[in-house]
């Protein structure tokens, strides 16, 4: 019987290449998540508008077999789909909330970022995998039931020359999901990036959300009008949404606005996360 | 040659960092010494390849520090001085989640992460939380993390911080097995000289940013000739100014023993000569060996206090 030598051995084996170095970040966070309950519950929970809105659709294809009409107000258009994932803008709230927080804080505060780039992985590898966390998440209660609900549409409807006619609708469900997942994403980030303590960060990313809807809340009241609403974070998705949807416009604005808003935010967002995470730091 | 700095300078805006130092790291165990603010975070800086020097070479395992920073990370482990850790994990999943990063298979670097914390004795601990961890074992997933994807060379910053006696004596074995009987090249950085003179046969010594001192310990303990230790009775002055007209250098010394360094042609008998000329009494004269402090205080004081 062989006796082996359980000292130190060396690893005999080929490094990967290093492009997908972001993805173990993404899949650890994610592995990680999922393995808490309470975050498993809000995520069951978020999608319980998709089972809503699954059996509405049901409803309307298979009304005369229910017994059951469904108000004259509803429209199975552009327009579900949207109110679908406008409703979902809580839901991604609550996750970042819970999820994004200590993203980057908890790091902070264990000395991780010395672990990670001691390692041979750059600041954007490391970004993109804590992004692609929240991504994932994000797009699990947006774009995943999106297009579930676009599948069963076209299943319930049975007409290909629909599906042709509506495909757009599909990618417009794209469109408004990544670029939820992207700003909002970068956005928590780079809150997370201000403390050690992710509570703070949750706060701050809270109180930021809230003052931008108290501040249109309050220059609509004065001016009556809607054409402050790119003041509001979740109106200026909204807006972008409409138009990505190309419905007409709830709020007296343009969406160009609303596309600078957000942009200056995700940039804004990108260049806090450059400043804050510095792999020069590895070595205190 | 592992690491190898030629005349490499690093500034930071005003502040020179390390000036026009050359360093050659070969294979084995190197101590890098130096108090606060030498330079030895910024030597460690540019050779992962996050400072780009302002004039000179960096190069390691042959490749320039700024043009492959990751191909050199990924053959160097690092063990940081600061506790660090992925929040929420255990040791198994943070030292393979390390593989991982860089760049094993997920299945290898599982199977890698239990061979690594066994060998560096966490084995019955390693599904338990890291933050639940002493300090001991906090200081041995550092070196696990450090290991795990088999680096060529290991730099390993304060490994017995805040260990107990026992503990210490363990990591030094372990650090020192791994320098001198896996391959695997180390560059330790203490202030514990001992723990560098057990470990290291060769040292590096920075004092504001310039190697003052580098090479084999033996060689350097050479350099400094037949040192003895001796105390007087009477007038120090004229005596070393006997001493130093013969050639003679003092070190330093911490409390009235005086400790010289001897020219080769000179020996007790001429110590004696040197003392009844300057009409002082010798009460004590022992030869002594020169530690690795003596060779340390001797660099960063040496243009100040050395020369008689």
């Amino acid at each position: 019987m062989p006796i082996y030598d359980l000292g130190y051995r060396h690893w005999k084996g080929k490094p990967l290449a290093g492009e997908r170095r972001w993805w173990t970040i993404t899949r650890a966070g994610v592995g990680m998540l999922v393995r808490r309950r309470n975050f498993l519950i809000l995520l069951v929970i978020s999608l319980v508008p998709f089972i809503i809105r699954g059996g509405m659709l049901y409803a309307f294809f298979f009304s005369e077999q229910l017994h059951f009409r469904l108000p004259p107000f509803f429209k199975l258009d552009e327009s579900f789909y949207y109110d679908f994932l406008k409703w979902q803008l809580f839901w991604i709230f609550v996750m970042l909330m819970y999820a994004g927080s200590g993203l980057v804080a908890n790091d902070l505060r264990s000395n991780a970022l010395q672990i990670y780039f001691s390692k041979p992985i750059r600041r954007i590898d490391y970004l993109a995998g804590k992004l692609g966390i929240l991504g994932t998440f994000i797009l699990a209660v947006t774009l995943l039931p999106g297009w579930l609900l676009f599948l069963i549409h076209m299943l319930f409807a049975g007409d290909g020359q629909l599906l042709q006619q509506k495909a757009w609708i599909a990618v417009s469900i794209l469109l408004f999901s990544l670029l939820m997942a992207l700003i909002n994403g970068m956005l928590m980030l780079a809150f997370s990036s201000f403390s050690r303590n992710s509570r703070f960060a949750g706060l701050v990313f809270f109180a930021f959300y809230f003052f931008s809807e108290s501040v249109y809340g309050l220059l609509r009241v004065i001016s009556r009008d809607t054409n402050w609403a790119f003041c509001s974070l979740k109106n200026n998705y909204l807006r972008v949404g409409e138009a990505i949807f190309g419905l007409p416009s709830s709020f007296n604005m343009p969406v160009w606005p609303s596309v600078l808003v957000l942009s200056v935010l995700g940039a804004a967002s990108f260049l806090v996360l450059y400043w804050r995470i510095r792999p020069v730091e590895v070595v205190k | 040659m592992i690491i190898e700095l030629q005349d490499l300078k690093v500034v930071y805006g005003r502040l020179t960092a390390l000036d026009g130092i050359t360093f050659r790291m070969e294979e084995g165990a190197t101590g890098l010494l130096g108090p606060n603010g030498a330079g030895k975070s910024t030597l460690i800086k540019t050779v992962l390849g996050f400072l780009t020097p302002r004039s000179g070479t960096a190069f390691a395992f042959g490749m320039p520090t700024e043009h492959h920073a990751r191909e050199i990370r990924r053959r160097i482990g690092y063990m940081p001085e600061n506790d660090g850790h992925i929040p929420g994990m255990n040791a198994v999943q943070f030292t393979a989640y390390c593989g991982e990063l860089c760049g094993m298979r997920r299945s290898d670097a599982l199977q890698r992460a239990h061979e690594v914390l066994y060998y560096v004795g966490l084995e019955e601990a390693r599904y338990r939380n890291i933050e639940t961890y002493s300090t001991g074992m906090k200081q041995r997933i550092k070196l696990a993390q450090a290991l795990v994807h088999d680096p060529e060379l290991l730099f390993l910053d304060e490994p017995t911080n805040g260990l107990d006696p026992k503990g210490r004596e363990e990591m030094l074995q372990l650090v020192a097995e791994i320098s001198s009987r896996r391959g695997i090249s180390t560059l330790l950085c203490s202030h514990l000289l001992s723990d560098v003179e057990r470990i290291c046969p060769r040292v590096a010594v920075l004092h504001q940013g310039r190697i003052v001192t580098q090479g084999a310990i033996e060689e350097l303990r050479g350099e400094q000739g037949d040192i003895y230790e001796l105390r007087i009775k009477g007038e120090k002055e004229p005596f070393r100014e006997e001493l130093k007209k013969a050639g003679c250098r003092e070190l330093p010394s911490h409390n009235e023993t005086m400790r010289v360094a001897l020219p080769s042609s000179w020996g007790p008998r001429q110590v004696f000569q040197a003392a009844a000329r300057s009409a002082v009494q010798i009460r004590h004269l022992v030869p002594v060996r020169d530690t690795l402090e003596d060779i340390f205080m001797n660099s960063i004081d040496g243009g100040e206090h050395a020369d008689l």
